[in-house]
């Protein structure tokens, strides 16, 4: 019930149970699949591979300024120099992703310039949002599915294509979904907020789907085959 | 050179560094005061000119960090912005351990962010608020540089042993934060233009770095005074 306060911890937990659902909708294949080509070809010679890097890079750019300009209003010492280091680290994915597509001949910069409007949505979404609770709610659900749709994904597939992206991505996310998990637990403190929290990771959630399904769509247009 | 005469980026850099060691040499003459740090048969939790110095250092090392995440989203170069981030972080670890410092010798470590010197409010203040990246730079080029061996370094040559866990951590990473304000200079001090107003913002950033330096050894000396009232008083 909304009007009930529940210990942060449940709150949580009855986040991540959502997200984990909605994971496994996900992973059944039910909003499309991501592909990665030929592995018998090099990686910057597969247009799937470049593809799904481009399509990474926005994300990669504009969580650090998302975070920057959060920052002033975290209280806590602690999370501010966790936050920091997630800034740092997300913008280190970013300069990997472009320097791999660089060093294939590939525009650098062609997915931050020409992002996916679902996407750009999504953290326009992000930086609206008024507490705390609500603003580390959506990196709960966001970073979560994101280390698990397009991460392990790629790890699976073909990890070496993707390195040294993938392997600095993947050492990194755990630490990012536990700075989420820690501030919800913070921050997530009465009632009203975490109505309000519950209402922005429910949204994120739909809109990350939007996103994926806009990300497989614009993929597969990339790849010139069916839409899924 | 006139002011107005095109430099470049490197040539402006050496300028502005030109400035700041000029400031040194004052700082290093006594022109500005000295610092000290009291009977030294005493430990440091009872000495009152370091329990003053660390509190007024608070401010800066907690609204530092807060100064440059504002800062990144303006910040179009992927390298320069994760320097800048890296450093807001390590910025929270100076704070973190100056704050435990004076929680260990049963002091209130959070008494001068709510009550900070006015002097170190301003320089802080007036760097939030430049316009450009290249002033912005600038201003924190002259800031630590001159915190790095004016302060720092002080206390690193007249307590090492008192301050020893500050420093060890502060002293490396100031001399790489300065390092991002040099390559930061060079990246976006491009005109004339820009390079006349960062060339502004150092010299104000100079005179309020010495304002906030005296408004330092001020606190010392009244913390100073009134220790040595009250221990007179506890003697009568």
């Amino acid at each position: 019930m909304p009007d009930e306060r529940l210990a942060p911890e449940q709150l949580v937990s009855e986040l991540e149970i959502i997200r984990d659902d909605t994971l496994a909708a996900t992973r059944s294949g039910l909003y499309g699949r991501l592909t990665f080509g030929d592995k018998s070809k090099p990686p910057g010679a597969r247009r799937e591979v470049v593809a799904v890097l481009q399509m990474l890079l926005y994300p990669e750019r504009r969580v650090p300024d998302v975070l920057a300009r959060r920052f002033e209003s975290i209280p806590d010492f602690d999370l501010k120099e966790r936050t920091a280091h997630q800034i740092r680290e997300e913008i280190e994915h970013a300069q990997l992703i472009q320097k791999m597509l660089e060093q294939w001949g590939m525009d650098g910069e062609k997915g931050w310039r020409e992002p996916i409007p679902e996407l750009v949505k999504i953290f326009d979404y992000i930086e609206s949002l008024e507490t705390l609770s609500e603003f580390f709610s959506t990196f709960l659900m966001g970073e979560g599915l994101f280390l698990s749709t397009y991460l392990d994904d790629m790890q699976r597939a073909d990890p070496d294509a993707f390195s040294p992206y993938l392997a600095a991505a993947l050492a990194d996310e755990p630490g990012h979904i536990a700075l989420a998990r820690d501030a919800l637990l913070r921050y997530a403190s009465t009632p009203k907020i975490q109505a309000r929290t519950r209402d922005s990771a429910q949204r994120l959630l739909a809109m990350f789907l939007g996103g994926y399904q806009a990300r497989i769509r614009e993929f597969n247009a990339t790849l010139e085959v069916a839409p899924v | 050179m006139s002011d107005h005469v095109q430099k470049t980026p490197r040539q402006f850099l050496a300028e502005i560094e030109l400035l700041k060691d000029d400031a040194l040499n004052n700082f290093a003459s006594g022109e500005y005061g000295r610092l000290s740090f009291g009977d030294t048969s005493k430990p440091p939790q009872e000495r009152p000119e370091i329990i003053a110095l660390l509190k007024a250092m608070v401010y800066p090392e907690r609204i530092a960090g807060d100064i440059l995440a504002r800062r990144i989203p303006s910040i179009p170069d992927l390298d320069i912005k994760e320097r800048v981030a890296e450093q807001a972080a390590e910025e929270f670890v100076h704070l973190q351990i100056i704050r435990e410092m004076l929680t260990e010798w049963g002091e209130d470590p959070d008494e001068m962010w709510h009550k900070p010197l006015p002097e170190l409010v301003e320089v802080f203040r007036y760097v939030n608020q430049l316009e450009t990246l290249a002033e912005f730079f600038t201003a924190n080029f002259i800031g630590e540089s001159l915190l790095l061996s004016a302060n720092l370094g002080v206390m690193r040559a007249l307590a090492p042993d008192v301050f020893a866990r500050y420093l060890d951590v502060s002293i490396p990473d100031e001399a790489k934060h300065i390092q991002i304000n040099r390559d930061a200079i060079v990246r976006y001090a491009t005109t004339t233009q820009l390079q006349a107003k960062a060339r502004d913002v150092a010299q104000r950033l100079l005179k309020s770095f010495v304002a906030g330096y005296k408004a330092k050894l001020r606190l010392m000396t009244e913390l100073s005074a009134s220790f040595t009232t009250a221990a007179i008083g506890r003697a009568r």
